[in-house]
Formats: C-alpha cells, sequence, structure tokens
C-alpha cells in the first residue's frame, strides 16, 4: 500500500487479491466488479491478469485498487508465493452450490495468511464471497452455516453475491477496501521506506531519480 | 481440488523445473502464441519441487536449511557447509556449529527449531559432532527463526541492468507490474580487507577524496568516450582489433589506467571474474552497457527486485505464462519416454495422468542421465549479519580482489525485505568448483567487508553446471556467475528461437 499524491486529494494504492476454488467465479466476480459485465462461456481462466478500478470511498478517500486473480494457477494448487506479496486485502470466494468449495475456505485461508504473514491475522481485511446466489435451487451451503464460518474466524464480512446478476458484489469490493484502507493509517506508521521503483512501460526515461 | 487429471491431453511444450530460464521460455512460447490466436500453443510447466524457482529459488531460513537437506539435487550440489553462530548471536557465549550436508534424506518437516535442530544434526561436523548438543542446536536456531520468513535467501541472486535485457523483456511483455525493485545505490570495492566507494557517476569522480586529479581525468576521458556514439563505436572497433590484449591490458594501453583504478575498471564496471579471461571487446562492451544503464531510474546502474529477484521474476514469467493459458503443476514428478520414430514424447505425470508432448525444455537435473560438468561451477556463500554493516536501508554490488582473485558480493538488508529490520546478508560467488582454496577465498571476501558485525549464519557451496544426455530435450542449465540477467535472459530466448525453427 502506498500513496499518490493526485492535486489534494489522496488516493492510496489497494492491492486485492481473490482466492477460492477453480470454478465459483472469481474471474466473473472481478469483470463485473470493475466493468459491470457479465460472460456466459465458462473458460478456465485464461487471460485474466489483474484490473484497477478507481474508488471513491465517499469521504475524502480514494483507493486505486488493483483486482489480482489467480490465472487458472489455483487448479493445481501452484500459487507461488509472489502472488500474494503486499497483498493490502483478500476476497475469500466460493460457490453456494458447491459444499467442497466452501470447506477449501479454511485452507485459502491458512494459505494466505502463511504466505502473507500479517501482523494482525484476526483483523487482516477478509472477506467471504458465497457466489452463484442465482442457482438458488441448487444451494448446497446455507447462509446460516457460512455466517458461522465468518464469524469463528474472527466476524469476516460475509456476503451473497451473483456475479451474473450483479447483487451484492458491488458491495462485497467496497467493504473490504474501506477495511483495507481504515488499517492504512496504522501501517503507515511501519512502513517509512521510499517506494520501490515500478517499470512501467509508460514512463521509461523519463522518470527522475527515484532512489 | 486434485481431481483435475490432464491424462491423454496433448501439449505442445512440456517445459520441466521452473528456474529463470524455464519461466521465460514457458512464458514466450506460450505468450507469442496466445497474442496470434485463441488456441495457441499448449504449455505444461512442471516442477517437482513444492516451489518456484529452480536453482534461482529464494527461501526462508528453515526452508533453505530444508533445501539442503532435502531438495537439492546432489549431483549438482554436492554438499552444503553450515554455520550457525553459538546462541544464535553470541548471546550465550558459545562456539559456533558447523555442518557438512552431504546427502538429502527424505522430506520431513522443517519448521520448528527442533525439528530442524533435528535434520542438522546427522550433518554436525569437526570437533562438534561427537558432543552435539540438541539444546545448544535448538538455542542457536532460535533467534533466526523468531523472524524466519522475514529471510528470503536466493541460492543465485543477480541484479538487473537498468538498461538491460531483462528491464527490457519486462517491459515488451507488459508485466513491470509483477515484480518491485529497487535500486542498487552504492558500488565498493575491497583491496587488502579495506572497503572504497567506486565512482558511479561524473559528480561522484569529481567528488571523491580518494582519487588524485590525474586519476579523475583519466577516469572522465573514459566516461566521455563512452558517453558519445561515434567515440564509443571507435573504441570498441579498436578493441575488437586488440585480441591478443585482455580487456585490463587495453584499459591500461588505452587509458593508461593503472593500480586501484584499473581495478575498479576492470572488476567493479566490467565484473572480470579473475577466472575467465575477459576480451578487450568483450570489456568494453560491458563497460558500454553499464554506463548505459546509469540515469534510466535514477543514477544507479543496477535494479535488485524485491523479495528476491531470480524467483520473484521467474514466478512473474510463470504468471503471465498461466495468464496466457499455461498449466502449472509443482510437486510433480515426471518420467519421459519416447517410442521409435515417433516425433513427440510421452510424459507420465506422478498424479496427474500421462500427456503428450511435440518439445521438451528442461533444468538438465530433471534428466536422470544428465551430464554434471565439475570444473563449470560457481561456488557460492552467503552470510546473514546480526548487523546492518553497510547501512539499514541500502542495497550495494561490491567486489573482492585479492592478488589473482576476484569475488563478487552483494549486500541486502530490509530495502528489499531480504532480511529483518538491523540485519544484512552478504552473497559471495565466484566461478570455479569450491575447492579448499576458494572457500577460503569466499570467506575472507565475506570477512573483510563483515569484519564489524557477527555472522549469525553461514553457508557455503558449489552449483554445477549440466547437459542433457539425450539431444532431444532442449536443456537449460545453472545460472552462471555473472552479476546481472542479462545472460540469463539470452539463453532463453536462444532456446525459444531453437523451439520455433523447430
Amino acid at each position: 500500500m502506498y500513496n499518490r499524491n493526485y492535486s489534494s486529494r489522496r488516493s492510496t494504492y489497494i492491492k486485492a487479491i481473490i482466492l477460492g476454488d477453480s470454478g465459483v467465479g472469481k474471474t466473473s466476480l472481478m469483470h463485473q466488479y470493475v466493468r459491470g459485465t457479465f460472460s456466459t462461456q465458462y473458460k478456465a481462466t485464461i487471460g485474466a491478469d489483474f484490473m484497477k478500478k478507481d474508488v471513491d470511498l465517499g469521504d475524502g478517500r480514494i483507493a486505486e485498487v488493483s483486482c489480482w486473480d489467480t490465472a487458472g494457477q489455483e487448479r493445481f494448487q501452484s500459487l507461488g508465493v509472489a502472488f500474494y506479496r503486499g497483498a493490502d486485502c483478500c476476497i475469500l470466494c466460493f460457490d453456494v452450490t458447491n459444499m467442497r468449495s466452501f470447506e477449501n475456505l479454511e485452507s485459502w485461508r491458512d494459505e494466505f495468511l502463511i504466505q502473507v504473514g500479517p501482523r494482525d491475522p484476526e483483523s487482516f481485511p477478509f472477506v467471504v464471497v458465497g457466489n452463484k446466489i442465482d442457482m438458488e435451487g441448487k444451494r448446497a451451503v446455507s447462509q446460516k452455516r457460512a455466517m458461522e464460518w465468518c464469524a469463528a474466524k474472527g466476524n469476516i464480512p460475509y456476503f451473497e453475491t451473483s456475479a451474473k446478476r450483479d447483487i451484492n458484489v458491488e458491495t462485497a469490493f467496497r467493504t473490504v477496501v474501506k477495511n483495507a484502507m481504515d488499517q492504512e493509517t496504522e501501517a503507515d506508521i511501519y512502513n517509512d521506506f521510499p517506494d520501490p521503483i515500478r517499470i512501467d512501460a509508460d514512463d521509461q526515461d523519463t522518470q527522475s531519480c527515484a532512489c | 481440488m486434485s481431481d483435475y487429471t490432464l491424462d491423454g491431453q496433448e501439449f505442445d511444450t512440456v517445459v520441466l523445473g521452473t528456474g529463470l530460464v524455464e519461466s521465460i521460455v514457458a512464458c514466450e512460447i506460450a505468450n507469442s502464441a496466445a497474442a496470434d490466436s485463441d488456441e495457441g500453443r499448449k504449455v505444461l510447466h512442471i516442477d517437482r519441487n513444492p516451489y518456484y524457482g529452480g536453482s534461482f529459488a529464494c527461501f526462508s531460513l528453515s526452508a533453505f536449511i530444508e533445501w539442503a537437506t532435502t531438495f537439492r539435487d546432489c549431483r549438482q550440489t554436492p554438499f552444503v557447509e553450515i554455520v550457525v553462530a553459538g546462541g544464535g548471536g553470541g548471546v550465550s557465549g558459545s562456539e559456533p556449529i558447523s555442518f557438512i550436508i552431504n546427502q538429502t534424506t527424505t522430506r520431513e518437516e522443517c519448521d520448528t527449531k527442533k525439528s530442524i535442530a533435528a535434520a542438522l544434526q546427522p550433518f554436525c561436523s569437526g570437533s562438534d559432532a561427537s558432543s552435539f548438543d540438541m539444546k545448544t542446536c535448538e538455542a542457536a536456531l532460535s533467534l533466526l527463526l523468531e523472524n524466519d520468513r522475514k529471510y528470503a535467501i536466493e541460492l543465485a541472486p543477480k541484479l538487473a541492468l537498468c538498461r538491460g535485457d531483462m528491464i527490457d523483456l519486462l517491459i515488451d511483455l507488459r508485466i513491470g507490474e509483477y515484480v518491485q525493485f529497487k535500486g542498487v545505490e552504492h558500488s565498493y570495492i575491497v583491496h587488502n580487507g579495506k572497503i572504497e566507494k567506486v565512482p558511479e557517476s561524473k559528480e561522484d569522480v569529481f567528488a571523491s577524496k580518494t582519487l588524485s586529479l590525474i586519476e579523475k581525468r583519466k577516469l572522465m576521458r573514459l566516461m566521455t568516450v563512452i558517453a558519445d556514439d561515434d567515440e564509443c563505436q571507435k573504441l570498441m572497433d579498436e578493441a575488437a582489433q586488440s585480441s591478443e590484449q585482455d580487456f585490463g591490458q587495453f584499459m591500461q594501453s588505452k587509458f593508461k589506467f593503472d593500480g586501484k583504478l584499473l581495478d575498479a575498471v576492470v572488476y567493479s564496471v566490467a565484473r572480470a571474474d579473475a577466472v575467465h579471461r575477459l576480451g578487450a571487446a568483450e570489456g568494453c562492451e560491458r563497460v558500454r552497457k553499464y554506463v548505459r544503464a546509469m540515469g534510466r531510474y535514477g543514477r544507479m546502474a543496477y535494479l535488485c527486485a524485491m523479495y528476491g529477484g531470480g524467483s520473484e521474476l521467474a514466478q512473474a514469467f510463470c504468471r503471465l505464462c498461466a495468464v496466457s493459458g499455461g498449466t502449472y503443476i509443482l510437486g510433480e514428478h515426471v518420467e519421459i519416454s519416447q517410442k521409435d520414430g515417433d516425433a513427440g514424447f510421452t510424459v507420465k505425470t506422478s498424479e496427474h495422468g500421462t500427456v503428450k508432448a511435440k518439445s521438451i525444455v528442461m533444468d538438465p537435473v530433471y534428466d536422470p542421465e544428465a551430464v554434471f560438468e565439475k570444473d563449470n561451477a560457481v561456488s557460492r556463500a552467503f552470510c546473514i549479519l546480526d548487523r546492518a554493516i553497510l547501512g539499514d536501508d541500502t542495497t550495494a554490488i561490491l567486489c573482492h580482489v585479492d592478488g589473482q582473485s576476484a569475488t563478487s558480493l552483494l549486500y541486502l538488508t530490509q530495502a528489499t525485505l531480504a532480511v529483518p529490520s538491523g540485519q544484512s546478508i552478504l552473497y559471495a560467488w565466484s566461478p570455479g568448483p569450491l575447492t579448499s582454496d576458494k572457500r577460503v577465498q569466499l570467506q575472507r571476501a565475506l570477512y573483510d567487508v563483515s569484519a564489524d558485525a557477527t555472522s549469525l549464519f553461514t553457508a557455503y557451496f558449489e552449483v554445477c553446471d549440466a547437459k542433457c544426455a539425450s539431444k532431444g530435450y532442449f536443456g537449460t542449465g545453472a545460472p552462471d556467475s555473472l552479476v546481472d540477467f542479462d545472460s540469463t535472459v539470452q539463453r532463453a530466448q536462444h532456446i525459444v528461437k531453437c523451439i520455433h525453427q523447430g
């Protein structure tokens, strides 16, 4: 997380990563949130990289959110540690019609905490998303059960969503981004290093001394 | 989650090993294909270990010990010597404990000081062996392991030239955002145990208190020639004609450099290693690249990737490969067979079925019959220091010159998140097998730079280069001893070219 100054308004960079089993709708959620689109064609994630969106929290704070998808590397549990670097918040996803995807939330959360190693795991900004509520008839995980799990893990906010019908997607992402921003001031006290150098195609050779 | 099977699938290329070269190859093949059409070339990328990076891997402290005791390929790295400071930093004042890990054991969890001490015990060496005390060893490890995951220990540290092939490739592929860098702010040369700053810019040359006026003028002349395209070309042409001279002799005759100034140009800028002969033309080309690199992202010539360069970069390329449709499996073993008269290969994976592949790219350690080139090895060492001897928020590249030997050193701190705050890590490496002389050379280089600090954890090992026995595979090889990534990128791009040509 680092700050960028745009005149008087402060914009904070937030890295959000989306975790969960293959097929629960991670890419669809991301597309719905960032672009407001949904495709019925399922394709195991190819071509999804990361997407950016500026979020105005309405209280003078602006978040420059970049959402990172698993790029299909989760299929054989082969997400490398580099994927998790510098994550400010995490969206844990499951499919309400797939019990196994809910049961695996525990290991996704554990893996995230091991790889990221936040100072205070209990208060790290997670959000749990139960996706595909448009398929209510096939529901296998009750809302009650999901909420109990979230409560037991330090009161993680829980949202039931449909990426297809655009239900609750915006609210879920906004909540986790706001919670990440609320932790920002505290994190800033500890992080007084100069920002790393970013290799952007746009501003090569024009960058001033960054050291 | 492991229900997925690949059985019966056909891939264009199966890549074995996730070292930097293999990862760039996998990425370039998948990415170039994806750009051409929807149904591009299919890549299956496998690593037999549960981590990315291969011989460029980056580890927490406990994971490094696990690499030494379990994952290391004994043909490539016959032994690892580890020295743990007594009492984890001289707290209790006990003697350091040394281990020579000369074989690997089956995998056991190495995640507590107790389990690590138990894993190390059989390898305790020297006079400690008979009197090995588990409690002392655990105590020695405990301070280090408190911050276990704050260590990013690299098997083969390298830097990116600001205007080099690695940065160009990241920009080309638009994945600059995957990896964060810090500038390598300082360059030092160590003579007779004395550390001196190498001037890195015209301003530095003017401000230098160690250079005489005449030396300043000589150095300025070189920099002016290199900075001017025509003059530089003339110099390169002249160097190309002086094939009987090595780079040092050429600099001596052309610019009248001598003594420390000559060493700074030959070792700190052109990064000669005193093992391989550095020709005049090659040396001039390296100086040109170095000078060209300065000023792009600040005044320094090199960038250092945060969290451990080669491994982070390998993962960036793997991610882009996955984004372009590549399939990834870690911790998977394979057997390859080829039927007579059949163009392709059959790859049997340990957990996910049997697939077909048109071509195979591999780190030669995956070939059971690989030929290991003992003489073509790189000796490597590092020590974790209890103090940030050269500054707490900085990165430095050093060169230790000692008679006929030269050792490259890299100093990293919390600036690149390589160690916990207040500590530092110093890497030293030199081409050639780890003989007792070579070990002394590395030890002296580490010691001369870190004399004021206590080494909490030191390791020495060699990594041999290897070639595949079968000509049917595209073999990569072990990381070389050069400081920058350019040769690594070029190696990968050469393989990609060969594959595209069939």
